[in-house]
């Protein structure tokens, strides 16, 4: 069984440029990037030859640039540490109510310690009003760029200009965007910028924060000079070089990649309409899944599509997907490997069960028209028996 | 059937895997499936402490890689809650004391499960109960008990309807509990020596006063204890907090040994007496369920492990059930299920509405059970 993968916005496949690159970085006898000898010297070289590029890649000095595991690591930085740098003073943080639980539970737990969390509403096309976030007047604004579970697009930069009247500090969390979106940092408006590696094709375990210049941010680990002090510990030099390959190549293919993407979404989109009629797009208002209502589309990343199937239940139709071989996901995983229902789509106003019935399906660099054909191929026969199944009385109606 | 895909319903306890390993030996094709049944599993990592601790996740996942069959966490936690936990809390506040498992078997393993299974195109459901499903020449199935009537958990089953039981399958029918552990060593499954589950899942320290108060929207009512000759002897804390058969906890001290007769949920009045008093002579079952039926006679069985015992149904109106007892039986307890049995064969159930009291005359039935006749009407 061929495995079809439409589940990037978990995880991407390592990129050939990256894999080459973490190979011969593994072979190359690199050592630690702190030592002095030799050996160090090859993994300094590695790391900060990454370094320049990931910086490069958003416009941003390579000082700036801190590496990580990736962007949990990131969010859990940029929040702790602001309010660790504040030294006491009682920060405002505002967030939108469908931020990735690295920004809302590392928010809740600074609220516990003390500090005043604004959770911002958001429509129901997924995208937080400028003016919440003025009146929340914050001194921290932690907002996603691209929203891991619907694709939605928040309006950062209007968002951010409206956190500056009150003098916040703005971080953007762009694991989910730097695949399919051009990022400057500049024109972003922004003192932060989480990256993760593994969403673009980098191995797992990589990622980075962009720290403008004179951002106050204290570190949480302590122990090691590496990374500023923001980030001890030793550097997985050939990991994070892999990762600066695999940024590299992502970036190098846009913008066409971002319009090829689009292009399999609204195919897929356009099908799920035929097939399923009462089914719902993430961000798009009910009933949109038509062409028409696709003219004139709320601002949507490229590659994500979250659907919600109306009173199916979307973790069974993932396990059905998974059995026919094509990988998807539902809501985000639990402890136990079960979904919770999304609350990114239950703060857009759907209810608990629309929320449970949603499969978000997203591509990424080796995905094709044929991955999407295969999806379509066995979409209709599982929608079927979910639907007979859903109807079915067990008893006749008189006898229970 | 073999070839047939069949979601089996895993636990991570031994009866569930071995079930799962014996319809993978017969050729099923085996997708294993627990249920995610408690918002926050994670408040007991260990097995054995209640339901959906991570070990047990774990180790369901882990005989599932042994199997090499695929396996699926699913959260049916909002199905259970209103389904089960609500309705548990329900009939405790209205000094009923309920049986949470019939429910999760009717609304989630052979309702829900089987509803969500549909989308995988699974044909069967199956779990490891120890009971049997039987398809006669005529084409009826049956649920009848298991093997080991040690282990039978046919009370427990009843309820699901012909449809239902048709695509269920209990490959430990047959089984002995030894004969289970034996086979889970001999596959080598990691789970032969795991402790029997706890008899109510989600109340693993079996304070279900506690369970009832902290789901209850508002405490429930004080009231008092009072003795059969009318005295008030005792205040109580809420009727929840009250089983017919009670002994302890009843806030009398000395004389004789008392044990609560009946609990009125709407005066708050918890009633108790001497043992003799918990003696019924019959019960009303209500939401009764024919799976073959219905009949006039049939053996009863008022809860789990209880010897069932002879009587003469009579249905009331509409799905309410009489049933009159050859003999008396003690503690017939409101909230329970009351089970009808026709030798080895599960025809019907409901949920006990209330015990009647002894009569005189109780009954020609004839004393042992395996000599009445089952007979229908129809």
């Amino acid at each position: 069984m061929r495995g079809i993968y439409a589940d990037y916005a978990a995880g991407a496949p390592l990129r050939p440029a990256a894999r080459r690159v973490l190979d011969d970085a593994l072979a190359s006898g690199a050592g630690n990037a702190s030592s002095v000898h030799w050996a160090g010297a090859r993994a300094r070289a590695l790391l900060e030859s990454a370094r320049e590029e990931v910086a490069a890649a958003i416009g941003a000095h390579p000082l700036e640039i801190v590496f990580t595991s990736g962007a949990t690591e990131a969010n859990n930085l940029v929040l702790a540490g602001v309010a660790a740098a504040a030294a006491g003073r009682r920060l405002r943080i505002a967030v939108p109510a469908t931020e990735h639980a690295s920004v809302l539970r590392t928010a809740e737990a600074l609220a516990r310690r003390g500090h005043d969390l604004r959770v911002l509403p958001v429509g129901a096309d997924g995208r937080t009003d400028p003016t919440a976030v003025a009146a929340a007047a914050p001194d921290l604004l932690s907002v996603a760029l691209v929203n891991a579970e619907t694709g939605v697009v928040q309006a950062c930069t209007a968002l951010a200009a409206a956190a500056r009247r009150s003098g916040a500090r703005v971080h953007v969390d762009a694991a989910q965007a730097a695949a399919v979106l051009t990022l400057d940092v500049r024109g972003l408006d922004c003192d932060l910028v989480t990256l993760s590696g593994h969403k673009l094709g980098a191995p797992t375990g990589t990622g980075a924060l962009y720290v403008r210049e004179g951002t106050p941010l204290a570190p949480l680990q302590h122990g090691g000079a590496q990374e500023r002090g923001l980030r001890p510990g030793t550097e997985n030099a050939a990991a994070l070089a892999a990762f600066a390959a695999a940024f590299a190549a992502a970036r190098a293919a846009l913008p066409e990649e971002a319009a090829r993407l689009a292009a399999l979404v609204t195919h897929l989109q356009r099908e799920i309409a035929t097939l399923a009629p009462d089914a719902r797009v993430a961000g798009e208002a009910a009933g949109a899944t038509s062409a028409a209502a696709a003219a004139s589309p709320v601002p949507r990343a490229p590659h994500i599509l979250d659907v919600g199937f109306a009173d199916l239940d979307g973790e069974s139709l993932v396990s059905a997907l998974d059995l026919e071989g094509v990988a998807v996901s539902a809501g985000s995983a639990c402890a136990a490997g079960a979904s919770e229902p999304s609350h990114v789509l239950q703060a857009m106003g759907w209810s608990r069960a629309a929320a449970a019935s949603a499969v978000r399906f997203s591509f990424g660099w080796a995905s094709t028209a044929a991955d999407v054909a295969a999806i379509l191929a066995v979409l209709p026969r599982i929608l079927a028996r979910a639907r007979a199944r859903r109807t079915e009385n067990a008893w006749p109606a008189h006898a229970s | 059937m073999a070839g047939a895909r069949v979601v089996v319903a895993m636990s991570g306890g031994v009866d569930s895997s071995v079930a799962a390993a014996l319809l993978h030996d017969a050729g099923y094709e085996v997708v294993g499936v627990s249920m995610l049944l408690a918002a926050q599993p994670a408040a007991s990592v260990r097995a054995g402490q209640g339901c959906c601790s991570l070990e047990d996740f774990r180790d369901a996942r882990r005989v599932a890689e042994r199997l090499g069959v695929p396996y699926y966490v699913w959260n049916l936690a909002e199905t259970f809650r209103t389904k089960v936990q609500d309705v548990f809390v329900r009939e405790y506040l209205r000094g009923r004391t309920p049986n949470p498992c019939v429910l999760c078997n009717q609304d989630l393993k052979f309702d829900e499960l089987w509803r969500r299974a549909g989308a995988l195109g699974a044909d069967f459901v199956a779990t490891g109960h120890y009971a049997r499903v039987v398809t006669g020449t005529d084409g009826r199935t049956r649920l009848l008990r298991a093997r080991d009537a040690a282990k039978d958990q046919s009370y427990f089953l009843f309820g699901l309807s012909p449809a239902q039981l048709a695509r269920t399958l209990f490959p430990l029918g047959e089984l002995t509990k030894d004969d289970v552990r034996a086979l889970a060593r001999r596959l080598d499954l990691g789970v032969a020596d795991k402790p029997e589950s706890q008899e109510i899942c989600f109340v693993p320290d079996r304070d279900y006063a506690g369970f009832v108060e902290r789901r209850s929207d508002a405490r429930p009512p004080a009231g008092a204890v009072i003795d059969d000759d009318g005295r008030v002897v005792a205040s109580h804390a809420g009727v929840h907090r009250f089983t017919i058969g009670q002994r302890r906890g009843l806030g009398v001290a000395g004389g004789p040994a008392r044990y609560v007769t009946a609990i009125d949920a709407d005066t708050a009045t918890v009633r108790i007496g001497a043992r003799a008093a918990l003696a019924a002579g019959g019960l009303v079952a209500e939401r009764v369920r024919w799976m073959a039926g219905p009949v006039e006679t049939a053996s009863v069985r008022i809860r789990h492990r209880h010897v069932p015992v002879a009587a003469r149904l009579r249905v009331l109106d509409g799905d309410r059930v009489e049933a009159r007892f050859l003999a008396p039986v003690s503690a017939v307890t409101p909230g329970q299920a009351a089970v009808f049995y026709c030798s080895d064969e599960v025809v019907g159930g409901g949920w006990i509405a209330a015990a009647l009291a002894p009569e005189a005359d109780a009954a020609a039935l004839g004393s042992d059970i395996d000599a009445v006749a089952c007979r229908s009407d129809a």
